[in-house]
């Protein structure tokens, strides 16, 4: 069942010499129990695309297409309107848990007051669910961990804590903005495990948002890979990571350290990606891309789509007709 | 590689910082580790494991509360108000945050050439030399006049680069140096370290909780854990054969982009709080493999075969565990 339907956002923000446009027209939807993974980097839109679908965006952003969250049009909905949605179905979890949480209220205080108000239960009773959302995301003692403050815990047990508070609401979709970057691998693993682990669980569909490709192939089912604003290529997870089509996938894979290389220098991608408001028409990686073609700006481009939902917006398509050891060697 | 000729040596350090409750919490605690000329070492451990303040004190900015650093053969002596001897300043650090480590109120050509009118160059001369290293670093040298809030992350940590090579610096400690970079500027910064090592023989210290860049990139590997170092060797064979079990648990932990969505392993457990470290083998209530004896004894880092590594399974219960 399709949870989200994204049809041709568009984000334009303010800046000093006028609107510029940081997510442009993308579509993407999420099923129920899904993870659909946002590979990007900063400046690449995918944070703007989660804040709009909380609503959160800056007040003079422009906004434009559509987002329909259980068939239900997210875009254009007044404050108090959003209130319906945003902490209650749909929930999000920041890149920071130092800085998420409060470091002078208690874990108590923070946990309970939505819980109140969006479920309209007793503070008693929201007491009695929240030690329980606090067990059930694996903090020892959850009774203790009430009455503690954020100071008191390591980053990966505050993450874990504002996990448990975004799903305090039993939300339908939760959006994880870089929820293990600022982590150790070893507590990050401990993050994913239980994303997965509560997906299963509750049905619940995630965003998940990272530039780390790592993470995104252990975790996800679907990627949407996105270029200053601009969706690069999309579709299932294993096929993406196994045979990109774009150059811009396959040079964000080359540029990771390779497992079993000898060389001593990572394949980079050259340059960087273009300012706020100045991507050219056509494509927007062809200044970096070793494949460039006349045909790759100038005019807007085609999305090519494959089989099993792989879709790729490439003039040139470098890969085509490649097998998996001839693309990933 | 010829005989490895040792450049920078810590015999025994130990790092002790006062808080204000006047605890004490030993943040390193008796570290040995040699960086030898034109190698690049990699070191690797959680938050919390002391390898910042390990490379804080190697070019002493930190003062040690035991045992000794030795760069070239001569002590570094921590920093304080009376002046640096001049050797030292071959001796240089990069910092994690190219947001913070840059003053956003000076351009960045006063702040690239500070170091070398104090060390008597006029100052035509240290800004040619300055734009010549930011050319070098990828930047074109009009960046002489402008502020960092002008670059991204990638292109502000190039100029903290350009910084810590303006005195021709023989070791470089590089603390976290490309953690806050986006995907593409890893790879690119990270290159651009390699390069310049090769290309100045310099040599490195390469500070990360990215095994996997380290890898790619460093000569040998120092694993460390809560203050100790756990392991040191090769880094290929820390890779293919890891030894100790908090090595084999990192290596495990990171995840691989084959698409083929496989788990990366948690390492249960928290880093313990330094001002009560476990007794005994500093690992063992963490370590999937540890026995009885761990709590007891202390490991020492010893070598195992031709390795070496501090687990009391590997070195002294070896007889008694196989």
């Amino acid at each position: 069942m399709t949870l989200l339907e994204v049809r041709d956002l568009s984000v334009q923000l303010q800046t000093k010499t006028g609107f510029a446009t940081a997510v442009d027209r993308l579509s993407f939807t999420v099923n129920e129990g899904e993870i659909l993974g946002i590979a990007g980097e900063s400046g690449s839109g995918k944070t703007m695309t989660a804040l709009t679908l909380l609503g959160l965006l800056p007040q003079h952003a422009k906004v434009s297409g559509s987002a329909k969250f259980n068939g239900q049009e997210l875009i254009g909905l007044s404050s108090k309107e959003w209130q319906k949605f945003r902490g209650a179905q749909i929930a999000m979890v920041f890149q920071d848990p130092m800085t998420s949480l409060h470091p002078m209220l208690s874990i108590k205080a923070q946990m309970t007051e939505h819980m109140v108000t969006h479920l309209g239960i007793s503070q008693q009773q929201a007491l009695v669910d929240a030690e329980e959302l606090l067990a059930d995301v694996r903090i020892p003692d959850p009774k203790k961990a009430l009455n503690s403050y954020a100071g008191q815990f390591s980053g990966g047990m505050r993450q874990r804590i504002c996990i448990a508070m975004a799903l305090a609401c039993k939300p339908k979709l939760l959006l994880a903005d870089e929820p293990s970057t600022a982590l150790d691998v070893t507590v990050q693993a401990g993050i994913l495990t239980l994303l997965n682990r509560l997906r299963k669980e509750h049905q619940l569909s995630i965003i998940f948002i990272t530039h780390d490709l790592g993470v995104l192939s252990s975790i996800t089912n679907k990627l949407l890979v996105l270029y200053a604003g601009r969706e690069a290529e999309s579709g299932s997870t294993s096929t993406i990571l196994q045979l990109p089509r774009h150059p811009y996938t396959q040079g964000l894979l080359d540029s990771l350290p390779q497992p079993d290389s000898n060389e001593k220098l990572l394949k980079s991608i050259a340059g960087f990606p273009p300012e706020l408001g100045k991507q050219p028409i056509g494509c927007a990686f062809a200044e970096r891309c070793k494949f460039a073609a006349a045909t790759c700006s100038g005019d807007e481009l085609l999305p090519t789509y494959l089989a099993d939902s792989h879709k790729f917006i490439c003039a040139v398509d470098p890969f085509a007709g490649l097998s998996i050891n001839q693309v990933r060697p | 590689m010829n005989q490895a000729q040792p450049i920078l040596q810590l015999n025994n350090v130990s790092v002790t910082y006062k808080r204000a409750d006047r605890t004490k919490i030993t943040a390193v605690s008796g570290v040995d580790l040699t960086l030898n000329r034109g190698e690049i070492l990699g070191l690797v451990g959680e938050s919390g494991c002391g390898k910042s303040t390990l490379g804080k004190a190697a070019v002493g900015i930190l003062p040690t509360s035991a045992g000794e650093i030795t760069f070239n053969g001569k002590a570094v002596a921590p920093l304080n108000s009376s002046v640096r001897s001049r050797e030292l300043l071959k001796l240089q650090l990069i910092f994690q945050d190219p947001y913070s480590s840059l003053n956003p109120r000076r351009k960045i050509g006063d702040q690239l050439i500070d170091g070398l009118l104090n060390s008597g160059v006029n100052a035509e001369e240290a800004r040619e030399s300055s734009a010549k290293l930011l050319e070098r670093v990828g930047l074109s040298r009009t960046t002489l006049t402008k502020y960092t809030h002008q670059f991204s992350g990638g292109q502000r940590q190039r100029i903290a680069i350009a910084r810590a090579l303006t005195l021709q610096p023989e070791v470089i400690i590089a603390d976290e140096p490309i953690s806050a970079l986006d995907a593409s500027a890893q790879a690119q910064v990270a290159n651009l370290l390699v390069e310049l090592v090769q290309e100045l023989g310099m040599s490195m210290i390469f500070i990360s909780h990215d095994l996997s860049v380290v890898r790619q990139i460093s000569d040998r590997t120092a694993v460390m854990y809560l203050g100790k170092m756990v392991e040191v060797a090769n880094t290929l064979e820390i890779w293919d054969d890891p030894r100790h079990p908090y090595t084999k648990a990192l290596i495990k932990a990171i995840p691989r982009p084959d698409g083929k969505g496989s788990m990366p392993l948690e390492l249960p457990g928290d880093v313990p709080d330094p001002r009560l470290p476990p007794s005994g083998c500093r690992f063992h209530p963490r370590c999937p493999v540890a026995i009885a004896e761990c709590s007891v004894m202390e490991p020492k880092m010893a070598p195992a075969a031709d390795r070496w590594s501090s687990c009391l399974l590997n070195n002294e219960l070896r007889k008694v565990g196989s």
